[in-house]
C-alpha cells in the first residue's frame, strides 16, 4: 500500500488520482472532527470538502519528511474552528472552575450499574449534546484523542502545543464533560443515577 | 501515591497515557483503596461509552467527485506555489510592527531635530539655527528684520565658519568682502579702485594678511579692529540704507552688506558702471581692509575732504581706460560714513554724481 506521504509527492508531481486516494483515506475522519466541531451535517459537509480544498493549495507546504495525517488534522482543526469564528455561535464557557469536582461524596465503591445501560441511547444523545455545550478548545481535544483515537503526542503536533498542556486540557475537559452530562441527567428526571453521580 | 494523585492521574490512565512507574503505582493504590477502585471503574466506563458514543454519519458517496471537481480552478500544487510567491514589494511585505517602529523612530528625529529632514539647498534662506553657527549667513540676509542681543553679535564675531558649508549665495556675498577674492572676479570689483588710502601708505602687516587670511582671522581682525562708537548692523532694518536721487539711467544691479558697510552696483547707459561704497567712516585701516585690493591700473583720488588734488585733469577725464573714484563723508542714521562712489566715468561726473546722492533708510 502506498503510503500517504508518497501519495502527497505523486499529487505535488501532478497525479490527481493520487490526491483522490487520499482524499478517500482522510475523508470520514476529516468529518468525524468537523462533524463534530460544527454540529450540523449539511455545513460540517462543506467545510470537510473547503478542507482539501486547502490541503490541495497547501500541497507545497507539507514537508514530506513528516507524517501526513497530523497535518491533514491540522488543516481540519483550524478550519473548523475559523468556521465556528466566522459563525460567532461558538459557546462560550469557562470550565476552569469546575475543576474540583471529585469523586470522595459521588462514589460509593460500587461496581458499575446495569440499569445504567438500559438507558444507554438516550446518554448517547446526551453526551453528544454536551461535547457541543465544551468550549471549542476542549471538544477539540475530546474528539481527537476519543474520536480520532490519537495519542497526547498526536494531538499536541496538531494543535501544536506541549503534551503536558494536552494532558491538563483533556483532564479538565472530561471534568466539565462529566458535569454537563450529570446536570443533563438530572433535569431530565432519568430514574438511574450516573455512576458519577452517586 | 495517595487518593487525591489517583484522582489527577485517572483520565490518563484510563486513556493508557499514562506512564508505566505511574501506571502501576495506580494499581497498587487501587488494590488497597476501594473508593480509587470505584473512580478508575467508572471512568473507564464512561471513557468506553464516549468511544461508542461518538459516531459519525457517513458522507455522501459523490463527496470525493465534488473535492476534485473543486479543484479544476484551483491549478496544480507546483502551480499554486508558484502564485503564492510574494510578488509584492519587500516595504509592501514588511511586518507591521516593524513598519510602525520605523515610523515612530523617524517621528521621534523630526521633532527633537525638524531641520535634519531639510539640508541646505543654494538659495534657500537658511534656518535660524544654521544662522547662529554661520556668522557671515546673518550677513547675508540683506534688508533683514532679524536684531540679534549684542551679545550674540559678539559671539558670532568670534566664531568660524570653517567647518561650516554656507549657501553659496552667501559665500558670493564673502568673496565680495575679500580682496583677494574680489581680485579675481570679472564683474563690478574689477573695476574698483581703492580710495581713502595713498599707495605710499600701504596697509600694515596685519591688514596685508588679512586678504589671504582664512575667515577665522578675518572675523577676528574685524571684532578687534572696529572702533568703539561704531554701532553697525547691517541686519537691522533700521540701519539699511538705500541710495536716493540715483539717476534714472542707473539701475541698480546688486547690493550687499559688507562688514562694516554696504556695496551697490549700478548699471548705467552706453557701458557706464558705478560702484558705490557706503563705509563707516572710522579710520583707514577699516576702509582699505573693506576695499577691494588696488588694481595695478588703478588711479588714487583722494577724498575732498582732504582737498588733496595731485592727479592730472589729463588723467581723470581720460574716458579711455576709465577707473576713477571719489569720496565724500556723509551722514546717516546719526553715523558718518564715507561714500564712495567708482567707475568708469570722469572724476567730474562722479563728483556730480556723488554731490547729488543722498543715503536713505530703506523702507
Amino acid at each position: 500500500m502506498i503510503s500517504d506521504e508518497s501519495l502527497a509527492i505523486d499529487t505535488l508531481n501532478g497525479d490527481l488520482a493520487a490526491f483522490e486516494e487520499l482524499v478517500n483515506r482522510y475523508k470520514n475522519r476529516v468529518f468525524s472532527i468537523v462533524y463534530r466541531m460544527i454540529g450540523q451535517y449539511q455545513e460540517a459537509e462543506d467545510i470537510t470538502q473547503e478542507v482539501f480544498i486547502n490541503v490541495y493549495e497547501k500541497l507545497y507546504q507539507f514537508d514530506t519528511e513528516k507524517k501526513f495525517a497530523p497535518w491533514v488534522y491540522r488543516i481540519a482543526s483550524n478550519t473548523s474552528i475559523s468556521a465556528l469564528r466566522k459563525k460567532k455561535n461558538v459557546v462560550v464557557v469557562d470550565f476552569d472552575d469546575v475543576q474540583q469536582v471529585t469523586y470522595e461524596n459521588s462514589i460509593a465503591g460500587e461496581s458499575y450499574n446495569p440499569q445504567f445501560i438500559y438507558e444507554r441511547e438516550e446518554l448517547k444523545g446526551l453526551i453528544n449534546e454536551a461535547i457541543m455545550e465544551l468550549p471549542e478548545n476542549y471538544r477539540m481535544v475530546i474528539i481527537l484523542r476519543y474520536q480520532m483515537d490519537l495519542d497526547n503526542q498526536e494531538i499536541a503536533s496538531i494543535l501544536d502545543i506541549s503534551k503536558e498542556n494536552i494532558e491538563v486540557r483533556i483532564h479538565r475537559a472530561r471534568k466539565a464533560l462529566r458535569q454537563i452530562i450529570q446536570k443533563r441527567w438530572e433535569e431530565r428526571g432519568m430514574v438511574n443515577e450516573l455512576p458519577a453521580s452517586r | 501515591m495517595n487518593c487525591q494523585q489517583v484522582d489527577e492521574y485517572v483520565f490518563s490512565y484510563c486513556d493508557g497515557e499514562l506512564a508505566p512507574l505511574l501506571s502501576s503505582e495506580i494499581e497498587s493504590h487501587v488494590e488497597k483503596c476501594p473508593d480509587c477502585k470505584a473512580k478508575v471503574d467508572i471512568t473507564k466506563c464512561e471513557t468506553d461509552f464516549l468511544r461508542t458514543s461518538l459516531e459519525t454519519p457517513s458522507l455522501p458517496a459523490d463527496f470525493t467527485a465534488r473535492v476534485l471537481a473543486g479543484l479544476n480552478h484551483a491549478g496544480a500544487p507546483t502551480e499554486l506555489a508558484a502564485a503564492s510567491l510574494p510578488t509584492r514589494p519587500w516595504y509592501t511585505r514588511m511586518p507591521l510592527w516593524l513598519a510602525a517602529t520605523a515610523a515612530a523612530l523617524i517621528m521621534l528625529i523630526y521633532t527633537v531635530n525638524p531641520n535634519i529632514l531639510s539640508p541646505i539647498k543654494t538659495g534657500d534662506k537658511p534656518s535660524s539655527v544654521h544662522m547662529a553657527q554661520l556668522p557671515y549667513a546673518t550677513n547675508a540676509q540683506f534688508g533683514s528684520n532679524q536684531v540679534k542681543p549684542e551679545s550674540l553679535k559678539s559671539k558670532e564675531n568670534s566664531k568660524t565658519s570653517d567647518n561650516v558649508k554656507a549657501p553659496a549665495s552667501e559665500q558670493k556675498t564673502r568673496d565680495l568682502t575679500s580682496g583677494e577674492a574680489a581680485a579675481d572676479k570679472t564683474e563690478a570689483p574689477e573695476r574698483m579702485m581703492l580710495s581713502g588710502a595713498a599707495p605710499g601708505n600701504p596697509p600694515d602687516g596685519a591688514l596685508l594678511k588679512h586678504g589671504s587670511s582664512p575667515d577665522r582671522d578675518r572675523a577676528r581682525d574685524m571684532a578687534l579692529k572696529l572702533p568703539t562708537g561704531v554701532t553697525f548692523d547691517s541686519n537691522t532694518s533700521n540701519n539699511t540704507p538705500r541710495i536716493a536721487n540715483m539717476p534714472a539711467s542707473y539701475k541698480m544691479t546688486s547690493s550687499s552688506p559688507q562688514e562694516d558697510g554696504w556695496l551697490f552696483v549700478y548699471q548705467g547707459t552706453e557701458g557706464k558702471q558705478v560702484t558705490i561704497t557706503l563705509a563707516a567712516n572710522t579710520s583707514n585701516e577699516n576702509k582699505i581692509r573693506n576695499l577691494p585690493a588696488p588694481k595695478a591700473a588703478a588711479t588714487y583720488v583722494p577724498s575732498e575732504e582732504s582737498g588733496n588734488t595731485p592727479v592730472a585733469e589729463s588723467i581723470m577725464n581720460d574716458k579711455s581706460n576709465l577707473s576713477n573714484s571719489v569720496n565724500r563723508a556723509i551722514d546717516y542714521n546719526n553715523t558718518s560714513y564715507q561714500l564712495t562712489i567708482s567707475g568708469n566715468l570722469t572724476v567730474d561726473e562722479l563728483n556730480s554724481l556723488s554731490n547729488q546722492l543722498t543715503v536713505e533708510q530703506q523702507k
